[in-house]
């Protein structure tokens, strides 16, 4: 059965504060508690695996693509470390994709960068990673056009533009919801 | 092979500086490329890759209008003695030797294309926030540019306005927007060529100064029969 993150988050959460209320014990025999939360808590790592196991073969899918284009632009990709390459590669793939995103792609520029791709509600996001930055910070530059072909752009390190697609779509995605949802666990 | 004098500079013609929206730009990729080597199969998109070219960059593209010149034209490859004479810019109104098959120039027909719509990118400005600090405006400039090779060559430009700024990023965001506006916009079916007025790119062929020595001469004339 397919699990509503957003909703099974907020049962969660709920579910949490209940037990850690100190009337709890008197109000619900353990064992019965016990089997209810073994059976919801399996049902969510398993969504959560399941999610998981379809980000990494869309993770796995983009760098094989993206592994064959640096191979045919080598020349223009020399100085850069592939291990570095793959690194930086991942970190953006993955966060895009915690945004739940309609398509994704990444392609390779000959400024040494990664651009990569993605729609979410009729709105096209466009990110250029800089392999090589001019200072301390990343160099990413994001430009945003929506459905009227209008364009948002936004230049700074990575931590930037993060917050700014942040501002713009809410992350609906598995691995941030569960860090929030552990972390109402220890609280 | 004869060249096609029709899109060589001619004494006639001059800058075109009228509207021409309405028209398309070609741009010949090297290679032949089917639709899906061409186009991203994700976004629906040119890739960024065929954009440009290492050998051209992005901020200062090299294109063609269509209309006299046609698809192609774009397989003339110029040989290395051809490229010193002619890949020049000049006057629309030069006179050039018309180039020799072999010797300047040979047919490369191993090329892909790419089309734009002038008016999807003719003075768009884009604002960029860099670093939360300030905001710049990119823009995107189209001017003719006759070769000697080809009248018809047009550059599309990117620039930051009223900015003195020459730092790394903000050069960088003018980069990437200009692959934003050029993937968003170019497409690879071939569209209908629009007819240019001749008055666009030839000069009127009475012109005030052909007049004026015309009536000096009449008038050198007169003087003379006196």
């Amino acid at each position: 059965m397919p699990v509503d993150i957003a909703q099974t988050k907020n049962y969660c959460i709920e579910n949490v504060r209940f037990f850690n209320s100190s009337n709890y014990l008197n109000k619900q025999t353990g064992f019965a508690f016990l089997l209810e939360e073994s059976s919801f808590w399996n049902e969510y790592i398993q969504s959560q695996n399941e999610l998981r196991a379809t980000e990494n073969d869309k993770l796995i899918k983009l760098e094989s693509q993206i592994l064959k284009q640096l191979d045919s632009l080598n020349k223009y990709y020399e100085e850069i470390d592939i291990e570095f390459f793959r690194r930086e590669h991942l970190r953006v793939s993955a966060d895009i994709l915690q945004y739940n995103p309609d398509n994704i792609s990444t392609q390779l520029t000959y400024d040494k960068s990664i651009f990569a791709i993605f729609t979410k509600d009729d709105s096209v996001y466009h990110i250029d990673y800089y392999l090589e930055s001019s200072d301390d910070n990343e160099d990413v530059v994001l430009a945003i056009t929506d459905k009227n072909k209008n364009i948002k752009s936004f230049a700074g390190s990575y931590n930037y533009i993060k917050s700014k697609l942040e501002e713009i779509i809410p992350i609906q995605n598995s691995n941030t919801s569960l860090e929030l949802v552990l972390n109402e666990l220890s609280n | 092979m004869n060249y096609p004098i029709e899109i060589l500079p001619n004494r006639r013609y001059k800058k075109i500086v009228q509207d021409i929206s309405k028209f398309c730009l070609v741009r010949h990729i090297d290679g032949k490329f089917g639709t899906n080597e061409l186009i991203d199969a994700a976004t629906g998109k040119i890739k960024v890759e065929h954009i440009a070219n290492p050998r051209e960059h992005i901020s200062d593209l090299s294109t063609s209008l269509l209309s006299v010149f046609k698809i192609e034209h774009n397989y003339i490859s110029l040989t290395d003695s051809g490229k010193l004479e002619y890949n020049k810019e000049c006057d629309p109104n030069e006179h050039v030797v018309v180039p020799i098959y072999q010797e300047h120039f040979t047919l490369n027909k191993n090329k892909s294309f790419w089309f734009v719509k002038i008016e999807d990118l003719f003075d768009k400005e884009i604002t960029v926030e860099l670093d939360r600090k300030t905001s710049y405006i990119v823009k995107c400039i189209v001017i003719h540019t006759p070769m000697k090779w080809n009248f018809w060559h047009f550059s599309v430009r990117w620039i930051a306005k009223d900015s003195n700024n020459n730092e790394v990023k903000l050069t960088r965001a003018v980069y990437t927007n200009a692959r934003v506006m050029l993937s968003q916009y170019s497409f690879i079916i071939e569209p209908n060529y629009s007819v240019i007025e001749k008055s666009y790119y030839c000069q009127p062929f009475f012109s005030v100064t052909t007049l004026m020595i015309f009536y000096s001469w009449v008038k050198n004339q007169i003087k003379g029969i006196k």
